[in-house]
């Protein structure tokens, strides 16, 4: 399983995977950023089963990258899928990718693995003769923790408040920074009615407790969030790429220890902005890397490459051009590109190494 | 073909609704519209049927619980059913007035659906899923088939059917 063999530190270290076991074998402490970020995309399958497909994609994207085993082995994995819409799969993470990653988890010794995550029931969305998330994940032998939603109590979060953001509380599940913990990122590649993209970084939002406050000026009041006439709400778009970036540079980004996007088939139009409808197309592809920013910008590459008068690139300005996404983007800005500016990872995939792999 | 395995479908609940004049007048509750679609419905049964008033909505949907917001919505209603193999979601939304669950039908709408057997103006879409959407009254309805087929063309039509006549005049 590990194909570390003939790789010497300095490539293991700069590989995304190598530079997380050596974090992981540092306690959870970085002992040092990899030189240049790096992803693995693999592609292909279209002419096989799904489930095998999503697998062998997944399998040759972390193989690239240096193996399981020394991320997962002996350690609590936590997988934060997307799981938020409860009527179509496409706008979630896919079960067969969901399935691919649980078991090569399995695969690789963990001490144990939970699928973890505020959603909702995206778990039990239907699809004919497919299983849901739910099923799945029993069936591949996982936990699963539905995290308390932002309105209810809960004991489930701790308060970790970013440096930079303007934030006052932000209250994130306390197990992704237990010892020996492995979490791993499992986003769906798809476009946001209101922030245009979301993808890796975006899906961290799913591990706090009270998700609007990520765009309301009230970190703490459910009433604020939960109301698009809430004064603290209506200004607090214009916040989220600000508010965003520091949650995810100051407070999330150290926990992740893998991100992978799911691009077996990403998704246009989900929740509009209209005209724009809920639809796929095939990619068949898979992208995996520890730097968040730098899975996210090839995702970002994949939608522009496909739809180029449509879909702006990672770190291009978001509010020019008259792309319906663009006229329908409430942050009026950039999350990603306000990440680059902290230097919260690398989004310029001119600036990461990519290594592709086919499977066919 | 289509048609013709809809009648069948649909007649029992065509003859319920000719028996059922007390189902008037529980248009202000989108749950009670349910179940007296659900009554109409001869072949299959509905489940999980749940109210979300107000601000509960964010119980039912993330974020995109604002457009409804937008649309002045009261209360949602949902539920699930299934005919032979294929299983579906209803959703029936009740906002303030008429006007705005037309908006909310204008929302969805691109342009590029066809009609439903139901609704004062309706829109429905085949992809992996079938997704139906009307409004009567202040009412705004959705429907979501998982299927794609002709049986899931039938219970799209017959659920649309069944919501909108069970909505009183």
């Amino acid at each position: 399983m590990n194909t570390l063999d003939g790789m010497n530190r300095r490539d293991f270290l700069a590989a995304g995977a190598g530079a997380v076991a050596a974090t992981l074998a540092a306690g959870g402490t970085t002992l040092a950023a990899p030189e240049q970020a790096r992803i693995a995309v693999a592609r292909g399958g279209a002419k096989m089963d799904p489930d095998k497909a999503a697998y062998q994609r997944l399998k040759a994207a972390i193989d690239k990258l240096g193996g399981f085993d020394k991320l997962v082995a002996g350690k609590r994995v936590l997988v934060k899928i997307n799981a938020t819409d409860k009527s179509s799969q496409d706008a979630n993470t896919s079960p067969e990718m969901t399935a691919a990653v649980l078991r090569l988890c399995k695969e690789n010794g963990p001490k144990s693995v939970k699928v973890i995550g505020q959603e909702w029931d995206g778990y039990d969305c239907k699809r004919k003769d497919r299983p849901t998330l739910r099923e799945v994940i029993k069936k591949e032998g996982a936990d699963l923790e539905e995290l308390i939603h932002w309105w209810l109590k809960s004991t489930q979060y701790v308060n970790r408040v970013p440096k930079t953001g303007g934030w006052k509380q932000l209250w994130v599940a306390k197990e992704i920074f237990e010892p020996d913990t492995v979490l791993i990122n499992l986003a769906r590649l798809k476009t946001h009615q209101f922030t245009i993209y979301t993808g890796c970084v975006k899906n961290c939002i799913g591990l706090t407790w009270h998700m609007y406050a990520h765009h309301c000026t009230d970190d703490r009041n459910p009433k604020a969030g939960a109301s698009d006439k809430h004064p603290a709400r209506v200004a607090g778009w214009k916040r989220f790429p600000g508010k965003l970036s520091g949650a995810y540079n100051d407070v999330y980004r150290s926990a992740l220890k893998l991100n992978i996007l799911d691009a077996g088939e990403p998704t246009y139009g989900w929740g509009g902005p209209k005209p724009e409808r809920i639809h796929t197309f095939a990619a068949n592809a898979v992208v995996v890397g520890a730097d968040a920013m730098a899975v996210d910008g090839y995702g970002m590459q994949m939608l522009h490459e496909n739809r180029p008068k449509v879909i702006p690139t990672a770190l291009a300005d978001w509010t020019a051009g008259d792309s319906v996404y663009v006229k329908s983007n409430l942050t009026l800005g950039n999350y990603l590109a306000e990440c680059q500016k902290l230097g919260a990872g690398q989004a310029d995939i001119s600036k990461v190494k990519i290594d592709e792999v086919k499977i066919d | 073909m289509r048609s013709r395995s809809t009648s069948v479908l649909l007649l029992p609940l065509l003859l319920a609704g000719c028996a059922c004049p007390w189902l008037r007048g529980r248009q202000a509750d989108p749950a009670a519209v349910l179940r007296a679609a659900d009554e109409r419905l001869a072949e299959m049964s509905f489940a999980k049927l749940t109210s979300f008033p107000g601000p509960r909505l964010f119980d039912y949907m993330n974020g995109a619980a604002e457009a409804y917001y937008q649309r002045g919505f009261r209360v949602l209603a949902s539920a699930e059913t299934k005919w032979r193999t294929t299983d579906a979601r209803i959703e029936l939304y009740r906002v303030d007035t008429p006007a705005n669950a037309a908006l909310l039908l204008d929302d969805h709408d691109d342009g590029k659906g066809k009609e439903l057997p139901a609704g004062a103006g309706s829109a429905s879409w085949k992809s992996k899923e079938l997704e139906g959407i009307f409004h009567r009254q202040a009412f705004f309805c959705r429907v979501i088939i998982y299927g794609n087929d002709k049986e899931a063309e039938q219970l799209l039509d017959a659920l649309a059917a069944a919501v909108d006549q069970s909505i009183a005049e």
